[in-house]
């Protein structure tokens, strides 16, 4: 007999599949060498058979017959199409909570104290060529928390890592029939209709001007400073232009009405969220600057999203309005890319047209527009290879690079991709097919 | 705090003077005084050593063949204070509760709480338990915490006295409040930086008419430095977020929780933030052959991410073997948390054991989990005295067994983290309390003897065969079966319920088996010296009739 034990650690090969275990930490920049694939650079066009050089996590060169220095991974990309690592402008994907609702104003509560560097959907959204997303408060609320837009560098547990460094504070406002149920119809306290609602943001903003006013002279005359208030300096930030509001909304007046009250405070940067009726009030939103992040065809959810369309998205763009499709949802931002597509049966849009409503626009909308968005010379490498054209239903995603470091790597795809394993959670119940749909997550903790 | 004074209360003892003579000393964890006396005079311990004259006053406690310890503290406890009840509905504006039940109250003093009488008080004590920092149980701001003695009050002593220090702390927890704000973590540390901001500003003010108010009063002191910040948290994430919210606020936490604390290894190094870890651990998991071979990736440092690679079920449609996969993926996360405080005491972050969220009764064996993942025996101790003597600034009053400490020790019946040992007596302030060796919960002592059947797992193969122990603890001797030979066992060693055994086969040489009994269960592993280590499991068959 031989000897067993010798036999058996001979089998014990290890496979060779990318385990979180293995990932660098979330402050590495990658340097690779990508070659020979399409590039949509989504704000300069299409090049065929090119190469781009990213160093220390950012793109360096894009050209043909790009030497890697020694030390640089070359990836080679031949039949390959490669686009800027995609953008969603709407998530709750990995957040421990999402609705402080038990207030109409909550603007002092932070996503980022409620981020999840564990959340498997990280990795799932990578698989899907997804880099960044605006992990946004709920909409229970006429004035909701500070949004946080991360980068997915799985692999960091602290939660710090995935931040998005230098991108502007965002907040989340929210219009018509969610605020008006949890406070109104729930509470019996204002907001019960969408005249309430506008009331809440006049006299919010009306305070936050006072607020401010009284801290500044105090300030100015070097006296002892009055009490903080955290509600108040985030709406004050607001009016101050520091802070850019997204809000949910469906209907054409109530987009309107936020527009007469931002003109009233001379607020200039928002985003409408969902914003299924937008299409009726394009021409308002393109002279305000406003932007729009919207579904590709997704309606009928409830009474005020009936009127939609699934040309939606082309109408925005073609008046001129800076649009993003976006998921608000752990599944559907996995195929974005298809979202996108939509567009093209749907309304027309060109190739480039298509990619920015899930690149360059909702990085223009989150202000990450100078770092993130399209493949440009200067900026972050985060970067998607997909193995046939984005926009084609057969395209499926190869790999995803954040700051050039490869998250996703489907040749490496190993089973079990969590990243902790709570000693304390049961061991999960193993089945063939997972049964019953999430719920709202927009309305998660109410 | 109630008055204790009641026909039940027991009388002072007739003399507070007492001598525990012949004992093995435990003056402090890694020193050890054999045949020493240790002196007690009036709550204090007035001398320890090898050469002590025991007064003329003193009753002489005869301790020979026992072991002495200094009493142990308890960092972080809820024993005392009544468990919160789950509020009622608030009927009104959600947004503007009482401060009371949005868990804002960090005026709330704990002495005022503290019930002696609680059967967690007794619990801990006779774990050898003599002193606590106790702190309110529930609220974002949850109060002040005092340490107090683990005792009842004497007859015509007031309970005050029960108090060693006075507030020392004040308590945060990311609490949501139910159905009232903050109900969510994020809006619990938005309400914590507001607070902690207006306290500051409060004091620069300094103004003489201020209004009273009783939260910003309370803070007052934390943000002045005058007192300690202990951050209880769940989780490794919960962690994050209160280190960051700390620093954020410019207080420093000694940070309570965090049962793997791994993943905020380096965080914690960074910053120097002492840890209380909990005496509780996750339950033990049962696992079948395929789950024990899940091991922990070798590239998994203390620090990096907690995580299972390189285990592929044969297809998604083999139920079982999935199973067989997460159930031994959960067993080796219990094994993160059994191995934390060895963890933390390899990286040299300061930590002491507490006790608020565990079962008394599981103390031991829990400790016993712990050290068999490596946590050293000294260091263990030293996290049950000494650690958390200094991390509450009362080193030079407790913690050792010395002339000028309190007179808080426990008396066993040999060394503490054995299974077989006994606590005899806990001493606390000078006051003894016997413990009812036959009222103790004794688990049954382990026995060995019988005939096991066992298997080894070997990657993709099981080896089979069976064992036969006779004889008792102290002179066990077997035989083990495999493959048709019969082959003698050498050291064969049961101590508590940890079985050890050497057998040699051929053709791998010594194999050295090591693991624990429980019942007719044996759970363990076979280490060949150039070969590794292997799940072994056995079960103790039936006796034929």
């Amino acid at each position: 007999m031989k000897p067993l034990f010798v036999l058996l650690a001979a089998l014990a090969v290890p496979v060779l599949a990318q385990t979180p275990s293995s990932l660098p930490p979330a402050s590495t920049r990658g340097d690779v060498l990508i070659r020979n694939a399409t590039v949509h650079t989504v704000t300069r066009g299409t090049l065929e058979s090119t190469d781009v050089l990213v160093r220390d996590g950012r793109i360096a060169e894009i050209g043909t017959g790009l030497r890697a220095p020694s030390g640089v991974t070359i990836v080679d990309a031949t039949g390959q199409h490669l686009m800027p690592g995609i953008i969603d402008a709407h998530s709750h994907l990995a957040l421990s909570s999402v609705n402080e609702a038990t207030n109409p104003i909550v603007a002092e509560v932070q996503m980022r104290d409620s981020v999840d560097p564990a959340d498997i959907g990280i990795y799932r959204a990578l698989a899907g060529g997804v880099t960044t997303a605006h992990l946004m408060h709920g909409s229970a609320n006429p004035v909701g928390g500070e949004n946080e837009t991360i980068k997915f560098r799985w692999g960091s547990l602290d939660p710090d890592g995935l931040l998005f460094e230098g991108a502007p504070r965002t907040l989340k406002f929210a219009l018509g029939e969610n605020p008006t149920r949890v406070h109104g119809q729930g509470r019996g306290i204002r907001p019960s209709t969408r005249m309430g609602i506008e009331q809440v943001y006049r006299e919010a903003f009306t305070e936050a001007r006072l607020y401010r006013q009284r801290q500044d002279a105090a300030r100015a005359a070097r006296q002892p400073l009055p009490p903080y208030d955290r509600r108040m300096e985030t709406l004050a930030d607001i009016l101050a232009g520091d802070v850019l509001v997204h809000c949910h909304s469906y209907r054409a007046d109530e987009i309107l009405m936020l527009l007469d009250v931002f003109r009233d405070f001379g607020i200039e940067r928002i985003t409408f969220q969902h914003a299924n009726e937008a299409f009726k009030v394009a021409p308002e939103l393109a002279a305000f600057g406003a932007g729009a992040s919207v579904f590709s065809d997704w309606w009928s959810y409830k009474f005020e999203v009936y009127y939609s369309t699934a040309f939606n998205a082309s109408i925005l763009t073609r008046n001129g309005v800076r649009t993003s499709l976006n998921s608000d949802d752990d599944g559907m931002i996995r195929t974005l890319y298809h979202e996108a597509a939509k567009t093209q049966r749907y309304g027309d849009l060109t190739d480039d047209e298509a990619l920015a409503l899930i690149t360059i626009n909702p990085a223009w909308q989150l202000g990450i527009d100078d770092r993130v968005g399209s493949i440009e010379v200067g900026k972050d490498a985060d970067l998607a290879l997909f193995t046939a054209h984005p926009l084609s239903v057969y395209t499926r995603v190869s790999m995803t690079f954040v700051d050039g470091i490869a998250r996703f790597d489907a040749a490496r795809d190993g089973d079990d991709q969590r990243l902790y394993v709570d000693p304390s959670e049961d061991v999960p119940n193993v089945r063939l097919h997972a049964n019953g749909l999430q719920g709202d997550a927009c309305l998660r903790d109410v | 705090m109630a008055q204790g004074v009641s026909g039940d209360t027991p009388l002072r003892p007739a003399t507070r003077v007492f001598s525990l003579t012949n004992a093995r000393v435990v003056v402090e964890p890694g020193r050890v005084l054999d045949r020493a006396t240790v002196l007690v005079r009036d709550g204090r311990i007035e001398a320890v050593g090898t050469r002590i004259e025991v007064p003329f006053d003193a009753e002489i406690i005869e301790a020979d063949s026992f072991t002495v310890y200094a009493g142990f503290i308890d960092a972080l406890s809820v024993a005392g204070i009544a468990e919160p009840e789950s509020p009622d509905r608030y009927e009104g504006d959600p947004g503007d509760a009482p401060r009371e039940r949005a868990g804002i109250t960090p005026d709330r003093d704990v002495r005022a709480l503290f019930n002696p009488s609680d059967a967690r008080v007794k619990a801990l004590r006779d774990a050898g338990f003599t002193l606590a920092h106790v702190v309110p149980r529930d609220g974002l701001w949850s109060g002040q915490g005092a340490l107090l003695s683990l005792r009842t009050a004497g007859r015509y002593e007031s309970l005050g006295s029960l108090v060693v220090r006075g507030p020392i702390s004040t308590v945060a927890r990311i609490d949501g409040a139910s159905g009232v704000y903050p109900a969510t973590p994020m809006g619990v540390l938005a309400v914590m930086r507001q607070s902690i901001e207006n306290a500051r500003r409060r004091q620069a003010r300094g103004a003489d008419r201020e209004a009273f108010d009783p939260v910003l009063d309370a803070l007052d002191p934390l943000v002045r430095g005058d007192r300690g910040f202990v951050f209880v948290v769940g989780g490794w994430l919960d962690g994050f977020r209160a280190l960051r919210a700390s620093s954020e606020m410019g207080l420093r936490p000694i940070l309570a929780g965090v049962p793997d604390v791994a993943p905020l290894l380096d965080r914690l190094r960074d910053r120097d933030t002492p840890v209380v870890t909990s005496l509780a651990l996750p339950d033990t998991v049962k696992a079948d052959s395929m789950a024990l071979a899940v091991r922990p990736p070798p590239s998994a440092t203390p620090g990096g991410v907690s995580f299972v690679s390189d285990r592929r079920t044969v297809s998604y449609r083999d139920l079982d073997a999935e199973r067989s996969t997460q159930t031994g993926i959960r067993r080796v996360s219990v094994q993160r948390a059994e191995a934390s405080p060895s963890v933390l005491a390899a990286a040299r972050v300061p930590f002491a054991f507490g006790t608020f969220d565990v079962k008394p009764a599981d103390i031991r064996n829990n400790l016993r989990r712990m050290i068999a993942a490596g946590l050293s025996p000294d260091d263990a101790l030293a996290a049950l005295t000494t650690a958390p003597a200094a991390m509450l600034g009362v080193e030079a009053l407790v913690g050792t067994v010395e002339p000028g400490r309190l007179a808080n020790l426990v008396v066993t019946t040999g060394d503490y983290f054995a299974d077989s040992t006994q606590i005899r007596m806990v001493i606390v302030d000078g006051v003894r309390f016997e413990i009812d060796a036959a009222a103790k919960p004794s688990s049954s002592p382990a026995i060995a003897a019988g005939t096991w059947t066992f298997s080894v797992e070997t990657p993709g193969e099981t080896r089979t065969g069976s064992f036969t122990l006779t004889g008792e603890p102290g002179s066990l001797s077997g035989t083990l079966t495999e493959g048709g030979a019969t082959r003698p066992l050498t050291g064969v060693v049961l101590d508590g319920a940890t079985l050890t055994f050497t057998y040699t086969n051929p053709e791998v040489g010594d194999v050295l088996v090591a693991g624990t009994l429980s019942g007719d269960e044996f759970e363990g592993t076979a280490t060949v010296a150039s070969f590794g280590s292997f799940p072994f499991t056995a079960t103790r068959q039936p006796e034929a009739r």
